[in-house]
């Protein structure tokens, strides 16, 4: 359900050692077992029972990513979340990871544009030690220079594993960049080169201190729990900590496009490619109607899910020009995001020949309604997948932390396969026709035709 | 679909050891064509996952390298009843996933659905349809070698592509290990559709199957489902396959360097080790998991991630096959510090096969790997993977109950002499791929 290829290009691109849930289609389970509830302090949660294995798994999740860095500064929360990793006074060094470790757990932390989230995975008896280690460091993180220069060469390497070295990573950066000129999106989530290389621990302590208080983050605990014990754990360590002004988070947002956008990106001895993106809007655009989000969505499926994908059967079955293409689109994402789509053509095959085909379908889209079996389709999958997804506790806590902090309504999920369920042709053909338009696309191309 | 294939081909290892979790019931059952069936019932969630495991991985190429993934990749293109679309439709109209993949040991098909009936039917008859007559289309073949080759060339171009298949080649030589899942192109230019046909036959049927489930059906279910995926992999005419000439433990030293351009030098050291069922596998399982497998507590990631900033991963592992599989070490760094990286790497492993871990070392590894048993078993595509696994290599059923106790009964003397035995540090392969600085 989620769009493979684009998450392969978030793994490499995206922050932190691991990616960013890309939803092309959330299907989201009812909420019979969820439970949400507000400390004094502030600090948000969410808890949900699953408890068909002793496992739980526990997300803190805060309101701070790549998107509320200014220029020159870019790639700090991804810096920082690395850096959680680097001890407070009771728990020096990677003390806190050795613990979680040697209770069989795992741990991790992921940046996006949006949010910085970490989480430890174990036997749902050790759930407290989580809780009191990732406390801790909300609140007594130490920043050493030493540390910091180390680290922060590990985070160019993973720049130029995941970037640098990588044609397709490159595109993503650049396809971003230009699509976005103000927008908050327009900077990478690991930061540009240059401002990794400028960057200071103080820079980093500053950041910590700004935007770390439990009034900006929310804690997400899945798994074999009981609510009131849980409660009670999290009031305990989270309970004493106070409420910090946190400042208000600005969203710049993108002006007017002029026309079409396109960047021909060259690099010597690699197989070309194309990615591009349409500025569409986001669950949080106030300016729109909510239906339309999902009638992208749903458009998104059309393109590229599944082998009888609009997609899939032109490009590859029928035109046999592309090896590889997909589409991706996210309605939970705070500020108005892209509508992605990238082909990776079959070798030997024209660039201009798959652009050509890729205008035709969507002039297809504009002028005729989608068939009744391919909205069907769509809908069946987001139906399965509501299902499928109970067999991980840790997607179901990352769906829930990222609406959380994104959207910040969670009620959303008890509507969310309906409101699919109800989008029409007619609708999927609206918004094809409103968004799916030049002055609102950017395309990036590797080694296009030469 | 090829791409995700390939990638998963040795990723998924550092993961996971060869064993199971106590407090699953494994229930075991034989078709009456004698295919072996292991299943477990897990009631929560109403869907079925059913994984069937072929001796038909890239090992069974013989000549035609990169025709098991051609032909797992044409299954679901086309049967005599039904063409490739109609497939498809088949599977997304019920919210239904059909997947296929195949490594260099084996393969497999599978296919998940919701159990309700209403669901479950039409895509389990598709599958069924699917496993007794695929007939590989002429047109869809000719298409899905455009693509192939099209995917081996994007291959020849990535950094860590290039230096994962090279590291096999110089290992693994011209045995079938040697040869990258994906196949070589001039081979995929000339596969003929009699070449599929007859590899389907000859490799995807009962003789050489093995079926996992894990489902919220009822055990009577599950077992008329068996006998009818049983029955949908009879064929005539089975031509008895060659045997796979076994592989002689043969390490030598050896560096190599190849010339590519990019910032990063990708650098992988090893050789051959062990066999599954080996006994030293768990004693290296948790040698390893102190030297390099183990993410952050791991050896190798301290020094050269959090001491010394030289690299985002650097890891090791061991994974055992059915014959003689891997030790391999991996690290990704800029190409000035390639070289010193490789020598704190080589003067590590040669301290650690000499004198093994500390006994507080041991100590962490062990209550890490047995505490963190219930995480291993705790989604239905987690028991799905081991009951294949433990029925493909023919693991004992009781391997799970024994594995907290045969864990904990190790040794630093089985350790030390499990990696003298079986990782001969001053005999390994160093493979650097990366550009000129990176050089020696």
């Amino acid at each position: 359900m989620i769009s493979n290829k684009i998450i392969k290009i978030l793994k490499k691109i995206f922050a932190a050692n691991i990616y960013i849930i890309l939803i092309f289609i959330v299907s989201l389970s009812v909420r019979a077992e969820i439970m949400e509830k507000t400390l004094d302090n502030g600090l948000n949660i969410i808890l949900k029972k699953d408890k068909r294995a002793p496992v739980v798994t526990s997300h803190v999740w805060y309101k701070i990513g790549s998107a509320d860095e200014l220029s020159g500064k870019t790639g700090i929360s991804h810096a920082l979340e690395h850096m959680m990793f680097k001890g407070t006074k009771k728990n020096p060094g990677g003390k806190f990871s050795q613990i979680i470790s040697k209770l069989g757990g795992k741990e991790n932390a992921f940046t996006s544009k949006d949010y910085t989230a970490y989480y430890q995975t174990l036997p749902s008896q050790y759930l407290e030690y989580a809780i009191k280690l990732e406390s801790d460091r909300m609140s007594n993180l130490v920043v050493k220079k030493d540390d910091f220069l180390k680290e922060i060469e590990v985070i160019k390497e993973e720049r130029r594993l995941r970037t640098d070295d990588q044609p397709e990573g490159i595109a993503y950066e650049q396809l971003y960049a230009s699509a976005f000129n103000h927008s908050s999106y327009h900077d990478p989530i690991i930061g540009w080169m240059e401002d990794l290389e400028n960057m200071t621990e103080k820079d980093i302590s500053d950041w910590y201190e700004n935007w770390y208080a439990p009034n900006n983050a929310t804690a997400v605990i899945v798994g074999d729990i009981e609510f009131d014990k849980t409660i009670s754990l999290l009031e305990k360590y989270y309970g004493n900590k106070k409420a910090v002004k946190i400042n208000e988070r600005f969203i710049r947002n993108e002006p007017f496009q002029f026309g079409e956008k396109n960047i021909s990106i060259k690099i010597e001895n690699k197989p070309s490619y194309l990615i591009m993106g349409y500025k569409v809007p986001s669950l949080n655009n106030k300016e729109i109607e909510e239906w339309e989000c999902y009638a992208l969505s749903v458009l998104s499926g059309i393109l590229s899910s599944g082998q009888n994908s609009r997609l899939q059967k032109v490009l590859i079955k029928e035109k046999k020009i592309a090896s590889y293409a997909d589409s991706g689109y996210s309605m939970f994402s705070r500020n108005d995001p892209l509508f992605l789509i990238d082909v990776n053509p079959m070798a030997g095959k024209k660039i201009s020949l798959i652009e050509l085909e890729l205008e035709k379908i969507i002039d297809n889209l504009k002028k005729d309604l989608v068939s009744k079996k391919e909205l069907d389709r769509i809908k069946a999958q987001v139906v399965a997948s509501e299902v499928y997804q109970r067999d991980s506790i840790d997607y179901q806590a990352r769906v829930l932390g990222m609406i959380k902090t994104s959207i910040g309504d969670i009620s959303l999920i008890d509507k969310y396969t309906a409101k699919i369920g109800s989008v029409t042709a007619k609708q999927v053909r609206e918004v094809a026709r409103k968004y799916l338009v030049s002055n609102l696309k950017t395309a990036v191309t590797v080694n296009s035709d030469d | 679909m090829i791409k995700k294939i390939q990638t998963i081909y040795l990723l998924i290892i550092m993961i996971i050891p060869n064993i199971t979790q106590a407090n699953i019931e494994i229930l075991e059952y034989e078709t009456k064509n004698g295919i072996k069936v292991l299943y477990s019932q897990s009631e929560n969630i109403p869907m079925i996952d059913i994984k069937i495991t072929f001796d038909a991985g890239s090992n069974r190429d013989a000549t035609v390298k990169g025709l098991s993934m051609i032909t797992h990749n044409l299954l679901d293109e086309g049967t005599s009843k039904m063409n490739s679309e109609e497939i498809a439709s088949s599977f997304e109209s019920t919210g239904a996933v059909f997947n296929t993949s195949v490594n260099k040991d084996k393969s497999s098909v599978s296919l998940r659905s919701l159990a309700d009936k209403k669901y479950l039917e039409p895509s389990l008859k598709t599958f069924l349809n699917i496993l007794s007559d695929s007939i590989f289309p002429q047109h869809e073949l000719s298409l899905q070698k455009e693509r192939t080759i099209s995917s081996i060339i994007e291959d020849e171009s990535d950094p860590s592509d290039i230096s994962m298949n090279l590291f096999f080649k110089e290992v693994y030589k011209n045995y079938v290990y040697g040869t990258p899942t994906i196949g070589e192109k001039n081979a995929i230019k000339k596969i003929s559709r009699k070449d599929v046909l007859n590899f389907y036959r000859n490799n995807l049927n009962h003789m050489n199957a093995k079926i996992a489930i894990v489902s919220s059906l009822p055990k009577k279910d599950i077992i008329l489902l068996s006998e009818k995926i049983s029955k949908s992999l009879e064929r005539e005419n089975i031509k008895k396959r060659e045997n796979i000439v076994p592989l002689k433990k043969n390490n030598k030293k050896n560096y190599v360097y190849k010339k590519i351009n990019s910032e990063q030098a990708h650098i992988y050291i090893g050789g051959m080790s062990i066999k599954r069922g080996s006994e030293n596998h768990l004693p290296l399982y948790v040698g390893n998991y102190i030297f390099g497998g183990s993410g952050f507590s791991a050896r190798l990631m301290q020094e050269l991630r959090v001491k010394r900033g030289y690299t985002y991963g650097v890891y090791s592992y061991i994974y055992p096959m059915k014959d003689i599989g891997p030790f391999v070490i991996g690290i990704e760094t800029k190409s000035e510090q390639a070289q010193v990286s490789i020598q704190l790497i080589q003067k590590m492993l040669k301290e650690f096969c000499e004198n093994g871990p500390s006994s507080e070392e041991i100590k962490h590894a062990k209550e890490a790997i047995i505490n963190g048993f219930p995480l291993r078993v705790d989604s239905n595509s987690d028991i799905l993977n081991y009951l294949s696994m433990i029925n493909y290599y023919d693991l004992p059923l009781d391997y799970l109950d024994k594995f907290t106790e045969n864990i904990s009964r190790i040794t630093k003397k089985d350790i030390i002499t499990a990696f003298q035995e079986e990782i001969d540090y001053k005999n390994l392969t160093t493979l650097v791929v990366g550009n000129e600085k990176a050089k020696k």
